[in-house]
């Protein structure tokens, strides 16, 4: 890790909502003795025709709890010569479904049987080839939020009659995966630059394993077919700092989605692992002056 | 100080960041914290479609 010689902040972290995760990185950078700014999202205005003041940071981290905003912020900081974590085509990418499929799918990443359809006589067709159950999911969206196990014919076309209804163009991508019989877990990787620095494992009874649904945490032992998978996600996304929700399944473990704001609140204690602080030092690994 | 806008009672400045989500005392309506010099709440949003991680 390198060691700022200066007390002017060259790292700011941009928020929108303060969860622990914020609270437990900004703690790290005191624990880290590394100078740090706070940008609260919603003060934020640009005008593009000015210098900027964010300009003055070499790297920004990008925390919003609202995918859109930290997009935007991400391609504004990048546009202005700065480092952000993540690059806003790392965020682009992980924060659609269907655009991480293709991203995997490029790199040759295993992921479950995927397929996407714009009508619904489509997608029926696609769902009978697939079989019963399947799972469908916006391509936005995050915490298991609108995700559906779907038994059969009855029940697909009662979601997309639901989705007809909600209406805007995200509901118009039909996007399904096939369900994996999974043994009561998943397992969730932190991968920070080129290392996989932890892994938990997520218990549920219930098929849905997100902690954010009362899936719970415990420390998942890093092993050499996980870490060779989740860095093939990560560099297939773009790198950076993300975590990967991967699945066991009879053909291996298989890549469900790539997050770009991690949040890691309950899997510090399980892993042992001082994550927010190994986000820090990365980020000050990408500072450029001193 | 400030004003919660679901009930107008008090919310005492306790030194709160931007961004934090404290519940009036009075009503217990979830706020956010959008100012803080001086304290500024508003109603805090309900989860929208496109947040997470």
């Amino acid at each position: 890790m390198m060691t700022l010689t200066t007390e002017t902040p060259r790292i700011a972290v941009v928020y929108d909502r303060l969860r622990p995760e914020e609270r437990m990185l900004f703690e790290a950078f005191e624990r880290e003795k590394v100078p740090f700014d706070q940008l609260y999202a919603p003060h934020i205005a640009v005008d593009f025709s000015q210098d900027q003041s964010f300009s003055s940071y070499d790297v920004i981290i990008e925390r919003c709890v609202s995918q859109t905003r930290g997009l935007e912020l991400s391609r504004i900081f990048t546009a202005y010569g700065v480092t952000c974590i993540n690059h806003p085509n790392v965020i682009e990418t992980c924060g659609d479904k269907l655009a991480t499929n293709a991203a995997l799918a490029q790199w040759k990443v295993p992921a479950p049987r995927t397929g996407v359809a714009f009508e619904s006589e489509a997608i029926l067709s696609l769902c009978e080839t697939f079989g019963y159950p399947i799972v469908m999911k916006p391509v936005v969206g995050s915490w298991g939020r609108m995700v559906s196990k779907l038994n059969d014919r009855d029940a697909v076309e009662a979601v997309l009659e639901h989705k007809e209804t909600l209406g805007g163009p995200a509901h118009k991508i039909l996007y399904i995966q096939e369900y994996v019989r999974k043994p009561g877990r998943d397992i969730r990787t932190f991968v920070v630059g080129d290392e996989v620095i932890a892994a938990i494992y997520r218990n549920s009874e219930h098929w849905i394993t997100n902690t954010a649904r009362g899936g719970s945490a415990t420390n998942c032992p890093l092993y050499d077919e996980l870490v060779e998978v989740t860095l093939g996600a990560a560099k297939a996304v773009g790198g950076g700092v993300v975590a990967v929700d991967l699945v066991e399944s009879e053909r291996g473990l298989l890549v469900v989605e790539v997050n770009h704001t991690m949040e890691f609140r309950n899997s510090v204690t399980t892993t042992g692992v001082d994550i927010p602080a190994r986000v820090v030092q990365y980020a000050a690994s990408l500072v450029v002056r001193t | 100080m400030a004003n919660c806008p679901e009930c107008d009672a008090q919310v005492e400045d306790n030194g709160y960041e931007l961004g934090e989500l404290i519940i009036c005392e009075d009503c217990g309506s979830e706020l956010e914290v959008i100012g803080t010099n001086p304290l500024e709440v508003d109603l805090a949003p309900m989860e929208d479609e496109d947040w997470g991680e």
